[in-house]
């Protein structure tokens, strides 16, 4: 293969032998041809890298010509024609030349070799390829040549040039044995342009660079292939040009390539860095999302199937943005390149499935309401009824992929703005570094984000999702840390029965509690979120709390802030999930007066009622101005904080949505006018029934133990590999530095007595007395630093444990006082009311050395029933005196004391007092004799402090406050 | 002279109503009230509490009471939105609790339960041993009630010789009390009760002299000599946030809703004497001008008398006044504090460092206090 043949023979006139070397010429020269392409960097047709052209007849009757010279010029010599026939075809095909090895054969078996521009010399796909793979990252500029031979081409655009004695060269490829006339010279070759009228593209692959906050092309890294149909390449480069765009040519024109597609994939774990643009492939493969912050990882594979492009260079719009399938053939001038944005998202249940679109590409999503989280968890676009903001955004989902431009990053935002969660109907989908999975060519969107459902902790009535946003700093006391978020989700779906509608006239839950429910959800969430970075509607002060491991965060740990999400959706079925469809959470809006609940459905009332789970009645009540679950009452500032809040029911049974219990005793009814809060029987063990401004008490703001349940999930959720970042950070605690306290809410793993993972409202409880004594682990929060007992702006050390006094006492009166209201006053003004006020109630707590519960309160909760109009049950039946502990008769006549199943004492209205609390703890004639009505003193606990101190075995002393 | 009504109801708080028997001194600086232990004071009070004595003030808070006097600063707090007064006999009252002046232990009034779930306290008053309390019951997972108690003060309740009623309307509203103890409530469903003591002092009801509807949704209310004023807003957009806050008197800060409002005069019978329209955002309760005459403080400040609308002055900007004895006025708007007299003209006027956020309050001898965002002046008498 040494032959140095220039010029056909014998010499045309002029022409000349180079070098005047004297060349022997040993056959007659047929063809002199030059091989040419488009070379996209010269911007003009150039003569291919060393090359040889072949005529064959068949597998042993051809001719293979000369190397081509640097001008792309070779020779084909006549062939031996003996004993071929005269209308027998010949075809002609293209030899690269690939240095270094000893044969082209490489080029037949692969199909197609590829042209380095930068070296101008033809490579081998095994050359190209990585570890066998096109998964390839390269910085050289390879073009692929597809193996060339004249009747392809012929059928794909013909050529640029035909010999004249040809008479079908033209359609066929194909020449006679009787046609092969010379053609051609060494200054006038018979240019046989490879690429004659093959489409060329040029295609822009942008993302978006959070650190420059604008959008970029990819670095010169990936290799972009063209398939016609699935697997069939047509076309293959990484030729990047300065605007960053990447030049492709294609084996066949426009109309050859009906299914023209394009692809490329990379290494596992490829990406590049935006401060230099450099791609590497992270051998070991790991990555951790906290190099988000720098890096940019790349698509493992990516199909411009399903996407949706647009032409030219400038930014993408929803007004340039098309289907591919539109735009499958554009970008065909170097100017306005096919563009495409790797941003782009789409929503996916399993990660390879576009929802919302079935096999046929029909748009099949019943539901255009999504919300788009950016890295604060902040909602994007957030939607608005007049001035009110909707938990959604403003971004209908009509289409998929999502527009990055709309839905992944905003325009001059830093990495802070980037999109990390969607919601839709129901269901919450992470946005990571995930792609959208899928056969490449076959398969729609394959490489676009994948916004992936995201499957948290469920819990009974929310989940509890930990998104990872290490990416993100936020200014934590002072200074930059890596920012997670842990989510408490509610997906809601807001209704107003049917079975409600009033004989005539509108059901004014549906025309009106709907709206205003709605209105209302993205306020509540504004109360619980307040001090989260992507609550734009925090008050101010708000409330900063913050999870932290225990020993304080150190550098590069995260600091993880809560946000809880009420979202509402359209359709009453939430989004199948592993085969799961439920109906969680029903928000259920009703017209009859009735008390509000929270639970799955939810039941909220235009009107308030005393009945849980109100009937419909014929003719509903006139509500008044202010529903009943709206925000209303006074505004309280928060003692260690001076946070502002007015009640809000809404928010308060959103509360319960997020699986957190009431904290108000259930209240035993006054008789009509009277008044008083105090616990009937049916009522719970409630320890922070004195601090009214506690969300799940008095409908306030939220408290530092709300969170304490997320702690326990997220030790939970450490364990998973996804989370690895976060084992280092255990145990957590929650941290909430306010204006005059610094809080740290913890519970004690192990503390003797109680579960491993207690929560603050776990109990255990025993007898002493008459009273049952309910022990609480509690921690450092708002609560505990004054209001759980001492009156309005008095601070104390926390308390880290509860002991919650309870006796059931039923009062019956005979007519020494005749009037129910009057009754009522003298047990709630003289006795039981002292220890429902804050101000007035015994304040003690039990002091012992540890190493936990060394500051236990002592809450005193009588419950009572008033005999003449006894409670009414949750379950509809009516409080008896049987399940008293201490029944109490006000009466005429001699006083008196039976024992039994209950106590029952006889006592005249001027006894009613404080001894009746004494004799629960200690029910002795003694103490019913003595009739001692003085209010509580430290002396009367000593029975309550004997029984911690044997539970625990530790010397403990009753001290007052 | 005698003393105008208005004037026995001491309380501070945005409900106000008050008019004084004294009449406008001559002013021409404010100079910052501070307390003997030089205490930093709680800014943007409600109001400022004068009491008898010049030596004796306070500052009527959203959370209860600082009282200043020579010893120092004394904080008083209640579990919800309570009304303070300082006594003329040296005791604080503050919701239901009554410190004495002697420092003896603290008095709890009747009933108790009233006071133990939140609630604001809308109006009360004391009068030969009656307690009288109007209350918006304000607890979660309750019905809106407004409440009026009348109880013998201080009595045990088994002690039932002792003259006591109650009245509950289930909605939100507001209340004044007359010094003949008649009570009128106005509430949010257009409605106006007045009520008196029952003939019977063992019934538990009381008298419904007039129950009315009224045409617009009132929210301010106040007892004259004779009678009963009432403001109510016109139009029908505003937001259920701001009707709340109106009818709670808490200050308008931050919330551009403006309403056309109509003012009302009614005698003790409930029986309308006349009824007047006004182009301007009333916030304050009618302010009693002296005889028929009645001052509205708002977005400006107007007069009516008898009816007719004598003069108004639409500034756009908050204002507060207090009336004095001969129906002037004292008034803080912006920066600025003055007397406003009878025919509506400016006649004294200076500024202070600070925005003004409450009525000013007018000592025995005419000197002036007004509260700021971050201070407490003092406006004092000058003497030639
Ligand atoms: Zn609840």
């Amino acid at each position: 293969m040494s032959d140095e043949v220039f010029s056909p023979f014998p010499s045309p006139a002029g022409g000349k032998t180079p070098g005047s070397a004297e060349v022997l010429y040993l056959q007659r020269a047929l063809f002199v041809l030059q091989g040419r392409f488009f070379d996209p960097i010269a911007k003009a047709d150039k003569p291919l890298p060393p090359h040889r052209f072949a005529l064959a007849q068949s597998e042993t009757v051809f001719s293979e010509g000369s190397t081509s010279d640097a001008d792309g010029v070779s020779t084909i010599f006549a062939p031996d024609t003996t004993g071929v026939a005269d209308d027998a075809t010949w075809e002609l095909y293209l030899i690269p030349i690939f240095a270094g090895r000893p044969d082209s054969d490489a080029y037949a078996t692969d199909g197609e070799a590829w042209i380095d521009l930068d070296t101008r010399k033809w490579v081998t796909s095994e050359d190209v390829k990585q570890d066998k793979s096109m998964a390839i990252l390269t910085t050289r500029k390879l073009l692929r040549i597809p193996v060339w031979s004249s009747a392809r081409k012929a059928a794909t655009g013909g050529f640029a040039a035909t010999p004249p004695s040809a008479s079908d060269f033209g359609t066929t490829g194909l020449l006679r044995t009787s046609e092969l006339q010379p053609f051609g010279n060494k200054s006038n070759p018979w240019v046989v342009q490879v690429d004659h009228q093959w489409l060329r593209t040029w295609v822009s692959l942008r993302c978006w660079d959070p650190v420059a906050k604008k959008n970029r092309t990819l670095p010169p890294s990936v290799l972009v292939t063209s398939t016609q149909g699935f697997g069939k390449v047509v076309g293959g480069s990484s030729v990047m040009l300065p605007d960053g765009s990447i030049y492709l040519v294609h084996a066949g024109r426009k109309e050859d390539l009906s299914k023209l597609a394009y692809e490329f994939s990379t290494p596992e774990v490829s990406f590049f860095t935006y401060a230099d643009g450099k791609t590497v492939v992270r051998e070991d493969k790991s990555f951790d999302n906290a190099e988000l912050a720098t890096h940019y990882p790349l698509p493992r594979a990516w199909c411009s199937l399903g996407q949706r492009p647009w032409l030219g260079t400038g930014e993408p719009s929803s007004s340039n943005r098309k289907p591919f399938a539109d735009l499958r053939h554009d970008g065909t001038s170097a100017d306005n390149p096919l563009s495409f944005h790797l941003d782009d998202l789409v929503i996916t249940t399993d990660g390879a499935q576009v929802f919302g679109v079935d096999n046929d590409g029909k748009w099949i999503a019943k539901s255009d309401r999504i919300t788009v989280f950016d890295s604060l968890l902040a909602i994007r676009k957030q939607a608005k009824q007049g001035s009110d903001p909707m938990p959604w955004s403003d971004l209908p989902f009509t289409t998929q992929p999502l527009a990055a431009e709309d839905h992944y990053y905003v325009a001059d935002k830093g990495p802070e703005a980037i999109t990390r969660v969607l919601e839709h109907e129901g269901r919450l989908f992470g946005v990571d570094r995930r792609r959208v999975r899928g056969l490449p060519g076959f398969d729609p969107c394959v490489g676009a984000r994948a916004a992936k459902l995201s499957r948290g902790i469920t819990l009974s009535r929310s989940e509890l999702h930990l998104f990872d946003t290490r990416w993100v700093t936020h200014e934590y006391k002072g200074k930059p840390a890596p920012l997670a978020h842990v989510m408490a989700y509610v997906p809601t779906f807001i209704d107003a029965p049917k079975a409600d509608d009033p004989a005539t006239g509108p059901n004014l839950a549906r025309t009106m509690g709907i709206p205003r429910c709605l209105k209302l959800m993205a306020a509540a969430a504004a109360v619980w979120n307040q001090g989260h970075p992507g609550n734009h509607a925090a008050p101010s002060p708000a409330k900063r709390y913050a999870i932290v491991p225990e020993g304080g965060l150190k550098d590069k740990q995260a600091v993880i802030l809560s946000r809880a999400h009420f979202g509402v959706r359209k359709l009453e079925d939430r989004i199948d999930f592993n085969g799961n469809v439920d109906k969680k959470i029903r928000i259920l809006i009703h017209p009859q007066a009735g008390r509000a609940t929270g639970g799955d459905p939810m039941h909220l009332y235009l009107v308030y009622g005393d009945t849980i789970l109100a009937p419909p009645v014929p003719n509903p009540p006139v509500p008044g101005k202010v529903f009943d679950f709206e925000p209303a009452g006074d505004s309280v500032g928060d003692r260690v904080d001076d946070v502002e809040s007015i009640p809000f029911t809404l928010a308060h049974e959103l509360g319960h949505s997020m699986d957190l219990p009431d904290e108000y005793v259930e209240r035993a009814h006054p008789p009509d006018k009277a008044a008083g809060s105090v616990a009937a029987f049916q009522s719970w063990f409630r320890p922070f029934n004195h601090d009214f401004t506690s969300f799940m008490r008095g409908n306030h703001v939220p408290r530092l133990r709300y969170l304490w349940p997320h702690v326990m999930q997220l030790q939970t959720l450490a364990v998973a590999d996804e989370f690895a970042w976060l084992k280092p950070q255990l145990p957590l605690v929650v941290e909430y530095e306010a204006p005059k306290a610094k809080m740290r809410y913890q519970l004690p793993k192990g503390a003797g007595k109680f579960a491993d993972a207690p929560t603050p409202w776990s109990m255990r409880s025993d007898n002493l007395g008459l009273a049952e004594l309910g022990l609480f682990l509690a921690g450092d929060d708002e609560s505990t630093r004054g209001p759980i007992i001492l009156p309005p702006k008095k601070l104390t050390d926390p308390f880290d444990g509860v002991v919650v006094v309870v006796t059931k006492f039923w009062f019956t009166f005979d007519d020494s006082i005749s009037d129910d209201k009057d009754r009522w006053e003298l047990l709630y003004d003289e006795f039981v009311g002292t220890y429902y006020d804050r101000e007035e109630c015994p304040k003690f707590f039990l002091q012992s050395s540890g190493p936990w519960l060394t500051r236990v309160l002592v809450l005193f909760q009588p419950r009572i029933e008033f005999g003449p109009k006894p409670s009414k049950r949750d379950d509809g039946t009516v409080e008896a005196v049987a399940s008293a502990d201490i029944e109490v008769r006000v009466r005429k006549g001699d006083r008196s004391r039976t024992t039994g199943k209950p106590h029952v004492l006889c006592i005249r209205k001027g006894d009613m007092g404080h001894f009746l609390m004494r004799y629960a703890l200690s029910p002795t004639q003694a103490v019913f004799d003595d009739r001692k009505n003085k209010k509580l003193q430290a002396d009367d606990l000593a029975g309550i402090n004997g029984w911690f101190s044997n539970l625990f075995g530790r010397s403990s002393k009753v001290v007052p406050l | 002279m005698s003393l105008p009504a208005s004037l026995a109801q001491i309380f501070g708080g945005g409900r106000r109503s008050s008019r004084v028997a004294v009449t406008a001194g001559r002013y021409d600086h404010a100079e910052p009230l501070v307390p003997p232990d030089l205490a930093s004071l709680p800014s943007a009070p409600d109001a400022v509490l004068m009491a008898g004595t010049p030596t004796r003030w306070g500052l009527q808070l959203p959370a209860g009471l600082v009282v200043v006097d020579l010893q120092g600063t004394h904080a008083f707090e209640g579990n919800g939105r309570w009304l303070g007064a300082l006594e003329d006999d040296g005791a604080t009252r503050l919701g239901n609790r009554v410190w004495p002046a002697d420092g003896s232990e603290r008095q709890l009034l009747r009933p108790i339960g009233r006071f133990v779930e939140p609630a604001v306290q809308l109006a009360a008053s004391w009068h030969d041993e009656l307690w009288i309390t109007a209350l918006q019951r304000t607890a979660p997972f309750a019905p809106p009630q407004l409440v009026v108690e009348v109880r013998a003060n201080g009595s045990r309740l088994d002690d039932e010789a002792a003259p006591r009623w109650c009245f509950v309307w289930p909605r939100r509203g507001t209340a004044a009390i007359a010094d003949d103890g008649t009570v009128a409530i106005a509430t949010e469903d257009h409605a106006l009760h007045i009520l008196a003591a029952p003939t019977d002092p063992a019934c538990r009801d009381p008298e419904v002299v007039a129950q009315l509807e009224l045409p617009y949704e009132p929210y301010g209310l106040s007892a004259t000599d004779d009678g009963f004023l009432v403001c109510s807003a016109i139009d029908g957009d505003v937001t259920a946030a701001v009707a709340l806050r109106r009818r709670l008197g808490l200050r308008p800060h931050g919330i551009p809703a403006a309403w056309r409002t109509e003012v009302r005069s009614l005698d003790r019978r409930g029986d309308t004497r006349w009824a007047a329209v006004l182009d301007m955002t009333v916030w304050q309760p009618p302010i009693d001008g002296g005889g028929d005459r009645v001052l509205l403080a708002g977005r400006g400040l107007a007069c009516i008398e008898g009816g007719a609308v004598q003069w108004t002055r639409a500034l756009g900007s908050e204002l507060y006044a207090t009336a004095f004895a001969d129906g002037s006025a004292a008034v803080g708007v912006g920066a600025h504090v003055g007397v406003v007299d009878r025919a509506g003209t400016m006649v004294q006027g200076f500024a202070i460092p600070e925005v003004v956020v409450t009525p000013p309050s007018i000592g025995r001898d005419g000197a002036l206090a007004v509260g700021t965002q971050g201070r407490t002046y003092l406006v004092p008498v000058i003497h030639d």
